[in-house]
């Protein structure tokens, strides 16, 4: 193989995936291809940029797992966990646990589906690298929580609370709702809107805030799964511009899939605006300025307007995230202080520094709508905890607690009557995704209901039971065992001392 | 979108690639106008105006040694525009939007 060049070694290596079947009609191997209305007329036209064969695809993986894996087991060598700057970052792993790891989980099997459905070479090709790509990342993800559950609180019945967790509906209903969705939809869902409009804000902000506490382990993990990423938005892209490429009527259909998808990835990101903003204590970045940077110069001000000669326009409810990005973290934060006593990732009382931060990056919005809140709960921990159960958006899942970007004293949450029932949505944006396909998310699950008719057993002890972990789990850090036994690790590796130099 | 602001693209790259790292950037501000470069603590966002050439010839000359477009995989952790080209001799990302 030594003299092929790039694209033919690609051509001799990827060829022969597809076949055209004698005996049985394409289409009955391929139910879904014309199920979304999506015209495509020369698929073989199509090549994944990267062109990447896959024995080039398992040297450059096993370089990246031995990389990682060195660094992991220097960190737990070391007791990097004890020399962090502040423990409660540890809780903020715990929502990227429940957040992000079964997120990987799913994506792979999404991949899968996509590569069974769509019968073109390269994005086959390219999905089946993913899948094991988002297999990879599911693995280390849950390598570095099975380390950290030495020594903290909640991860140790983490299949249960992965599986049984209330908050957990909110990413699981996102990639059920796009597994459920056709295959092209799937494509520009994950591939286009996930991975190239919001993974950037995952990662980046988070493993520098990673690196930025001291959590070179967790800083690993992060760069070693954004090391994939640029193969998968290549991927999104590539499928973006076949579509929109291949014929006329497959626009508004994609103009449509834009529509919802960039608004249902961008509010399935909303704990990630806490884990950039409130979690660390020292900040790579704000959400804020993240937003700016990843979705707004390089998605709205870059790739929209090159779509432009297409007929495509940005994606509805944009205008929203933008005006949303001053009070996302802050509102996110506050709904998670409210359900902190039955969540297994903490709330924290806020620090001077804390606040100062916050203030300096947040000018228009912390002080003025926020701040009074978590003074509030900073003396009386317990004090703000919602003492009701959550009502919670038919789309994304989230409690409806935002407030109208305009008009921030005032609930954004709308209301749609449906078949009988009153439905609440979290916002605008999740409205009009549930008035686009009303069958769909009237189907969706709440929690709260499955509580209140017994599913979870008869007691709230029952209910912690079948989260996967107890009462003395929840709550607030700075008052909790994790943070007591976190200091006292520290003592006994001798991290307390201060040296003084005269 | 009516907006006079410049169309930047641009990658993402991983300091853990250290020597690697560095000999890339450097490619990229000899070979391409117009570059800015962000510190993003363990990145560095390298980003040019509608265009960006990475050749792996000066990417060797600067590094000293053989080099294969593919490592780039291993420190692009990220980039924004269409990939245009990427073959054993050079990567390029470009926005096409002036075209039209």
């Amino acid at each position: 193989m030594a003299k092929l060049n790039v694209s033919t070694r690609y051509k001799a290596l990827t060829r022969d995936l597809m076949w055209d079947p004698k005996d049985v009609n394409i289409k009955e191997i391929y139910p879904l291809i014309e199920a979304e209305g999506i015209h495509i007329r020369d698929p073989k036209r199509w090549e994944d940029p990267f062109r990447m064969t896959f024995n080039q695809y398992v040297k450059i993986q096993s370089e990246k797992e031995h990389l990682h894996h060195a660094i992991r087991g220097a960190f737990e060598a070391n007791h990097g966990h004890a020399r962090i700057v502040d423990s409660r970052w540890f809780e903020g792993v715990k929502a990227f646990a429940v957040a992000v790891q079964p997120a990987e989980y799913a994506a792979h099997r999404l991949m899968a589906y996509i590569g069974r459905n769509i019968p073109i070479e390269a994005i086959r090709f390219a999905t089946f690298n993913q899948a094991v790509d988002e297999l990879r990342h599911a693995q280390i993800e849950i390598k570095h929580y099975a380390h950290m559950s030495r020594y903290y609180d909640g991860l140790h019945a983490y299949s249960k609370t992965n599986e049984n967790l209330w908050f957990n509906t909110v990413p699981k209903s996102f990639f059920d709702d796009a597994l459920t969705s056709g295959p092209f939809e799937a494509l520009i869902a994950i591939s286009f809107s996930f991975e190239y409009v919001f993974t950037n804000i995952l990662f980046l902000p988070f493993a520098s805030s990673a690196a930025a506490v001291g959590d070179e382990h967790f800083a690993s993990v992060g760069k070693s799964v954004q090391s994939d990423e640029s193969r998968h938005m290549a991927l999104g892209m590539a499928a973006l511009k076949m579509l929109l490429e291949e014929d006329d009527r497959n626009i508004p259909i994609v103009q449509r899939w834009l529509d919802k998808w960039f608004w249902r990835c961008y509010r399935v990101f909303a704990v990630i605006s806490t884990l950039v903003d409130y979690y660390p204590r020292i900040r790579a970045i704000s959400w804020k300025k993240a937003f700016e940077m990843y979705v707004e110069d390089q998605v709205l001000n870059g790739l929209f307007k090159d779509l432009f000669k297409y007929g495509i326009r940005p994606p509805r409810h944009f205008e929203d995230s933008m005006k949303e990005k001053e009070h996302y973290s802050h509102a996110t934060m506050r709904i998670l202080d409210h359900y902190k006593h039955a969540n297994y990732f903490r709330g924290f009382r806020l620090q001077p520094d804390d606040y100062d931060w916050l203030s300096r990056e947040y000018p228009n919005t912390f002080e003025r709508y926020y701040a009074p809140f978590f003074r509030k709960m900073d003396d009386h921990v317990m004090a703000v905890a919602s003492p009701g159960l959550p009502a919670v958006c038919a789309v994304c899942q989230i409690p409806c607690e935002y407030p109208n970007p305009d008009r921030p004293q005032e609930s954004w949450t709308q209301y749609v009557e449906y078949n009988g029932k009153t439905h609440m949505l979290c916002s605008p944006g999740c409205r009009d995704i549930f008035l686009a396909e009303p069958e769909k998310y009237m189907q969706w699950w709440w929690p709260a209901e499955s509580y209140l008719s017994g599913e979870f057993g008869s007691s709230l002890e029952d209910m912690f039971e079948y989260f996967g972990f107890t009462p003395e789990e929840a709550n607030e850090h700075y008052s909790s065992r994790d943070y007591h036994r976190w200091i006292r690790y520290r003592e006994e590796l001798g991290l307390d001392k201060r040296f003084e130099t005269v | 979108m009516a907006t006079s602001q410049q169309q930047y693209v641009g990658v993402d790259l991983d300091k853990n690639g250290g020597a690697v790292t560095d000999a890339v950037v450097e490619a990229i501000q000899q070979d391409n106008p117009g570059v800015e470069l962000v510190d993003f603590n363990i990145y560095v966002k390298v980003k040019a105006p509608q265009r960006m050439i990475i050749r792996r010839q000066l990417v060797e000359d600067i590094l000293g040694r053989n080099w294969d477009l593919q490592e780039l995989h291993m420190v692009m952790a990220s980039y924004f525009g269409f990939i245009e080209e990427w073959d054993e001799e050079k990567l390029v990302i470009r926005w096409s939007a002036d075209e039209s």
